[in-house]
């Protein structure tokens, strides 16, 4: 599904189609983790997934 | 050297489907008895109270049924709606306008407005068709054209203290917006309005009548092709030409279906969103002060706006008979699912009764769920924004110049169709 891409401006890409890409391997830059949690919390397909590591 | 492209030269009657072919219902019209067992979404007291009757709805019943349409179910908790988006097993999206006849079932999965009427397998590669024209970067190149049209519309509100904003504003900006991306000419604008009114309020017109009104929306989209078969531009009605599926250009059908449907849903969802919200802010001036002090709330107020005054509506068709959560839901009943309505489920949505415009979690289903999600959001969403960013920046006092005077819409999309605004 497509993202909210507007909400969190740069945290995501866009491919061809529209569809929100993650960048890299994925790892949330420092700093960004609230902004990604936001995401998270607001899409309504549940389309993204965050996941901790130590 | 392309031979000659004469998938166009036939005329639209010639293409039609034969209309005996539908199925159709007696037309009932008249006040509602209850809302429970006899709703319309096409009488006065829901333009008036909407969110009224999906409250009631929801408290008491939660799925609404009408015998009215041939056979209609509304259901009003979010998670029915969502469920119901997300089943494209037991619902098929071959008609998605709720009206007195039914297609026939041959017209699955294409539908007369691909993806919008389409079913899997197909809807999905008709619809990646659409995809690149409307990503994020794509619809970013229409910003600045589209900002400059808000503020010429502004400019003309020189002068004046009362300006109706559904008809003065709003509606004009998706018009100009979609006739750009299609290479229409902009003087059509008019004629836009006609044709959207034509499908989306006329439902219970006689069905000849109605099937005579969609015919001058195609013959009008065949005339507008022909005019790009012979002089190719860089628009999206050059790109439809063109595309392949499988290895085909598309049948003339689906090509005017397509745009048809860029052009009908393009206008009213948008032009209704950036009316309601006008509206709530005329009525809300602690929301408006707000907001025009700090335009950085607006990416947050926007979704709240999308959320509590969703717009769209769209409807399925049963597939067949069955029990669906206690309904006793017959093939070929239509379904209203009320994005709107699930918006505003208290089980959903914390405080939902309520506009919280910096709401930070918001998640709202006005752009749909599941498959048919809507392809334009970037879009709709670029043009709220620029839309009310430009009337905050240049209007930032105003308010309900006459609040008996604002009437809003029928049918499903909702929205204000007079608001008149004191600006000065």
């Amino acid at each position: 599904m497509r993202v909210q891409l507007d909400l969190v401006p740069d945290l995501f890409g866009e491919d061809e189609d529209g569809y929100g890409t993650v960048p890299g391997d994925g790892s949330v830059p420092v700093g960004r983790e609230d902004d990604a949690r936001r995401a998270q919390a607001n899409c309504p397909e549940d389309a993204v997934v965050l996941e901790v590591s130590r | 050297m392309s031979t000659t492209d004469d998938r166009f030269a036939q005329d639209y009657q010639s293409l039609r489907r034969d209309p005996s072919q539908n199925r159709y219902n007696e037309v009932v019209t008249g006040p509602v008895s209850d809302w429970a067992t006899d709703f319309s979404h096409l009488e006065p007291e829901w333009a008036e109270g909407a969110i009224g009757v999906w409250d009631d709805l929801r408290g008491r019943c939660p799925i609404a049924h009408t015998e009215r349409f041939g056979g209609a179910w509304l259901p009003t908790r979010y998670e029915d709606v969502a469920a119901i988006a997300h089943d494209t097993e037991h619902f098929s999206s071959r008609a998605i306008i709720v009206s007195n006849f039914r297609p026939p079932l041959d017209l699955a999965p294409v539908g007369e407005v691909p993806p919008i009427s389409s079913d899997p397998p197909f809807h999905h590669d008709a619809r990646k068709l659409l995809l690149p024209a409307f990503t994020r970067s794509a619809v970013g190149r229409q910003e600045e054209a589209t900002r400059a049209f808000c503020h010429g519309l502004i400019d003309g509100f020189a002068g004046r203290d009362v300006v109706d904003a559904a008809h003065e504003y709003a509606q004009h900006i998706p018009m100009r917006v979609i006739a750009d991306m299609l290479g229409f000419p902009q003087e059509d604008g008019p004629r836009f309005r006609v044709f959207v009114e034509n499908a989306l309020e006329g439902i219970n017109l006689p069905p000849e009548e109605r099937l005579e009104r969609a015919a001058e929306l195609f013959d009008y989209l065949f005339a507008q092709i022909r005019d790009h078969v012979a002089h190719p531009r860089e628009d999206l009605t050059s790109y439809l030409i063109e595309a392949e599926l499988y290895g085909q250009k598309l049948e003339p059908i689906h090509v005017a279906g397509t745009i048809a449907l860029l052009l009908i849903a393009g206008i009213d969802t948008t032009w209704s969103a950036i009316g309601s919200s006008l509206w709530h802010l005329a009525g809300h001036p602690e929301d408006r002060r707000r907001l025009a002090a700090d335009p950085g709330l607006l990416s947050t107020a926007m979704e709240e706006f999308l959320r509590a005054y969703a717009p769209v509506t769209m409807a399925r068709l049963v597939k067949q008979d069955m029990t669906w959560r206690g309904a006793e839901m017959k093939a070929d009943d239509w379904v209203l699912l009320s994005f709107p309505a699930a918006n505003r489920d208290p089980d959903h949505v914390d405080r939902a009764d309520e506009v919280v415009i910096d709401r930070e979690v918001n998640k709202h289903a006005a752009f749909g769920l599941g498959i048919h999600r809507c392809v334009g959001s970037h879009l709709a969403r670029m043009e709220l924004r620029i839309a009310l960013e430009v009337w905050l920046e240049r209007i930032p006092e105003f308010s309900l110049a006459d609040p008996g005077g604002v009437s809003w819409s029928t049918g499903q999309i909702r929205g204000p169709r007079t608001l008149p605004l004191r600006i000065g």
